[in-house]
């Protein structure tokens, strides 16, 4: 005969239910009707952002792809034009190069990198040792050459150079700029929640933290983030423990509140300020 | 409890008066403890959160505005703040944590190894891993929704579905339907 999984199951567990009502009754304050009088507004902090110059870095990172690929892309290219050129018309090395040359003026006017091209094309022209044999090494010797440049530009930039060479980037670290104004609002703050409205239910003092409100999600407008690996958001309904930071009284309970909150992660627990 | 016997339980806590505490309790610590024991799936913790729902109640009297059913009111704060709790308990590094996502520890004993007629729910319990039990216990204890599991745990929908399938595979294998 099958038996009811559900119901004995509810069963088990309120058939062996624990007393508790001595430690509750323990725990209870003496006039629930009393404010927290202790409550003292915690003082607003200031939070100073610290000035990275990120943006420059980045444009850096961008600078220090796009140059290199670009001298490669030249490198590949004027060779194998060159090669094309001969096998397809027949034309002597010398007449070769003579044609790269022609064709380099036209393109110069595109951009700087095909002013490039069109320079180190010259260069080949005027080159009367050069010959279409050594192709096949002219990447590596035009590399070269451009490496040199590089060299020389970092002694002319001196220290300057090194101030400018990017970070590497931290797995985990936010993929925007804006992302990680969003998360980390400095000194260990990660924003969770930039606006959300919270009842409290009442508030009470924790030796290690200080006031502590025990608070209700009543709505959320903000974006959730993710401060910390599988913290999903906050719903609706939910109820939080926060310490509240900024305001300029004691909450209130029962009173509604638009707040931000924020990981303190230092302290491992969560703070409420007004919002913006 | 009638919604009009739960507002006079609430007026006498705003009076001070704990017998209005001691009602409640009586009557709905069954319900309280089930939810949150079905979340957290620990007796201790369950204990511990139980006893702090009936504190934080009694200090929410006060203010307190009720405008739909009392019992869903009480179901839903219950069930936040064991979620709340795993939450909080799920950032400290457990064993579990080492475990491969969707591997299973593999049973010592199969199912079809025990005697299936004599069983009690806590020894056909006995037979699900953890991981299936947790499940289980939310979505019958705690009437919470895969998504909600989900959520909560962290952890693929799919993944839970299919802990709940498991588990309730094994369970018909006892006699529980």
């Amino acid at each position: 005969m099958n038996k009811d999984f559900a119901k004995e199951y509810k069963d088990a567990v309120v058939n062996d239910l624990p007393d508790l009502w001595d430690r509750i009754e323990a725990a209870l304050p003496e006039d629930v009707n009393a404010q927290d009088d202790a409550t003292t507004p915690v003082a607003p902090i200031e939070f100073k952002k610290e000035e990275k110059p990120k943006k420059k870095k980045k444009k850096l990172v961008w600078l220090y792809a796009v140059i290199p690929a670009a001298a490669i892309i030249l490198v590949v290219l004027i060779p194998v034009g060159a090669l094309l050129t001969a096998g397809i018309f027949g034309l002597t090395t010398k007449q070769s190069s003579n044609s790269m040359a022609a064709a380099a003026p036209a393109a110069a006017s595109d951009s700087d990198s095909i002013a490039y091209e069109a320079s180190e094309a010259a260069s080949f022209d005027e080159d009367p040792s050069f010959n279409i044999n050594s192709v096949a090494e002219a990447p590596e010797s035009i590399d070269s050459i451009f490496e040199d440049d590089n060299l020389k530009g970092a002694e002319a930039q001196g220290e300057k150079t090194k101030d400018l060479i990017p970070e590497p980037v931290l797995p985990g670290a936010a993929d925007t700029e804006e992302e990680q104004e969003l998360l980390d609002i400095g000194n260990g703050y990660l924003l969770a929640n930039a606006k959300m409205k919270v009842k409290v239910d009442g508030t009470y003092t924790d030796d290690a933290i200080g006031t502590v409100a025990e608070l209700q999600i009543t709505s959320i407008s903000g974006k959730n983030n993710e401060v910390y690996d599988g913290f999903s958001g906050f719903s609706v309904g939910e109820c939080v423990k926060a310490k509240p930071e900024g305001f300029d009284n004691a909450l209130k309970p029962g009173v509604e509140y638009e707040v931000s909150i924020y990981l303190y992660a230092p302290g491992d627990y969560w703070v409420i300020r007004p919002a913006d | 409890m009638t919604q009009e016997q739960f507002a006079d339980c609430i007026n006498r806590i705003k009076q001070n008066d704990k017998s209005g505490l001691k009602e409640i309790y009586d009557e709905y610590l069954g319900m309280i403890y089930s939810i949150i024991y079905g979340v957290v799936n620990q007796r201790e913790n369950a204990e511990d959160i139980t006893q702090d729902f009936f504190v934080k109640l009694y200090k929410m009297a006060p203010t307190m505005d009720l405008k739909d059913s009392h019992k869903t009111f009480l179901s839903v704060i219950a069930r936040n703040m064991a979620i709340d709790f795993i939450r909080k308990d799920s950032r400290n590094i457990s064993v579990d944590d080492f475990v491969e996502e969707g591997i299973e520890p593999v049973e010592k004993e199969t199912v079809e190894e025990t005697v299936v007629g004599d069983m009690t729910v806590t020894e056909a319990l006995a037979t699900l891993s953890e991981n299936e039990r947790q499940v289980v216990s939310m979505k019958v204890l705690s009437d919470m929704t895969f998504k909600e599991i989900s959520e909560t745990l962290g952890v693929p929908m799919g993944t839970i579905t299919w802990r709940y399938q498991e588990a309730i595979k094994k369970l018909r294998r006892l006699g529980y339907e």
